[in-house]
């Protein structure tokens, strides 16, 4: 089937199988940000936003996904033009070998946009969805509220 | 594999006949069609076109649109600190809570369901389009095949009595599904236990309502140590369960009635 599918602001005619899922189809458009993990919903590497909400895209089949907002992390922020969740991040060291952040980036963006000042509770509860095999989750949660409190902050 | 056709109805008038097709069936973004396989199915139904997200008081009755993710139900109901709202903030992770549908979840009645323990227990309804348009008790629903056959559920409702209950899920880990599920729903009059509705979801035969319990607890007034109490309640507990996740029969049963304590001291604290 064909169909455009908007990515980070971006539309993008694109065809592909009835029952291929979303992150293949990412994939195959060049968003290698989307990472693949484990294809089962558990681990949270492949989260994107769908129209504002977090979803797993490999749970996700690509038809039900055409014509609506698809945003990844590059959506957010770049390298030169960092979004407050990814410098904060950075600068509480809760990144290690990065294959998990886009996904945990994602998930913070997402919280933070229902309750800017989530309690830790809270925190832990928005990123139930996401694994990290290097950290311990300390500095990912130490990074949520810093960016939690800047982005109230700065608006 | 042929190639999966999609349908994307905008009106609830379409549905029938796209649903008449051979191998169609309703998807509302859940995961169930991926975990079911997809070997048989020739047709996938969009209902995300169609009005099913809604949230209504009608005529004394909470009703649900079926196309109502987990999430969407559970922040719908939060203010009235509803036992769904527990449940199904307990169920999977965000991002899959977010995806989940209320009527593909039912339709599909999984043995983790966090679901349907508390609808079965408020003895929700369901409003069916295709050829079984209508309504019909879930109870109904769950044990006749034919009714979830080409029809998508609409809409769910139950009366809007206030209830107090606790929901426990027996897992090993937070995100894990649980081996089984117990909602007890509680109606009081100062001490005395007006009404009480008690379900397990995830024994042999899927589900049970425990009568044999809850007509220990109907009419009693509840003690102010209520510990024997309790304990003389769940001692009435006569439920078999299959082994699964690594857990024998046994292990579950005797883990059925610890849970089953906590869930009544639960239900009976947040109502007295």
């Amino acid at each position: 089937m064909t169909g455009s599918l908007h990515i980070n602001g971006t539309e993008l005619q694109t065809s592909f199988r009835g029952n291929e899922l979303l992150l293949d189809v990412l994939r195959n458009l060049g968003c290698t940000e989307v990472k693949e993990g484990c294809r089962e919903g558990a681990c949270g590497s492949c989260l994107v936003l769908l129209d504002g909400v977090l979803v797993n895209s490999c749970q996700v089949l690509a038809a039900s996904a055409l014509g609506r907002e698809i945003t990844t992390v590059k959506g957010l922020g770049s390298f030169h033009e960092p979004h407050p969740i990814q410098e904060a991040f950075v600068e509480t060291g809760a990144v290690q070998c990065g294959f998990c952040t886009p996904g945990m980036v994602l998930a913070t963006f997402a919280l933070l946009k229902k309750n800017p000042k989530p309690e830790e509770a809270e925190i832990r509860h928005a990123l139930d969805g996401n694994l990290c095999r290097c950290t311990g989750y300390v500095k990912i949660i130490e990074a949520v509220k810093m960016a939690a409190e800047r982005m109230a902050r700065h608006g | 594999m042929d190639e999966i056709q999609w349908y994307f109805p905008q009106e609830l008038d379409q549905v029938p006949e796209i649903l008449s097709r051979e191998g169609v069936v309703p998807h509302s973004g859940g995961t169930g069609i991926l975990w079911g396989g997809m070997t048989r199915v020739q047709g996938l139904m969009d209902t995300s076109r169609l009005d099913l997200k809604f949230v209504r008081d009608q005529d004394g009755s909470i009703v649900l649109g079926a196309a109502l993710s987990y999430t969407e139900a559970a922040e719908a109901l939060a203010k009235a600190d509803h036992v769904l709202t527990r449940s199904l903030s307990s169920a999977a992770t965000e991002p899959l809570r977010n995806r989940i549908s209320l009527g593909g979840s039912i339709s599909m009645f999984p043995y983790w369901s966090d679901l349907m323990g508390p609808l079965l227990a408020l003895d929700a309804e369901l409003s069916l389009v295709g050829i079984n348009s209508g309504t019909c008790p879930l109870s109904e629903y769950v044990q006749k095949r034919k009714l979830r056959q080409k029809s998508l559920i609409t809409s769910i409702r139950w009366p809007d009595t206030p209830w107090q209950g606790a929901y426990y899920r027996h897992t090993r880990t937070p995100t894990d599904r649980p081996a089984f599920s117990i909602t007890v729903l509680v109606l009081r009059k100062s001490k005395r236990i007006e009404e009480i509705r008690i379900v397990l979801v995830g024994c042999s035969g899927r589900y049970r309502r425990l009568i044999e319990v809850e007509q220990t607890l109907k009419g009693a007034e509840v003690p102010a140590e209520p510990v024997n109490f309790i304990d003389a309640a769940a001692a009435q507990l006569r439920i078999d369960f299959p082994a699964r996740m690594g857990f024998s029969a046994e292990y579950l049963e005797a883990c059925a009635s610890v849970e089953l304590k906590r869930a009544l001291a639960a239900a009976l604290r947040s109502s007295s």
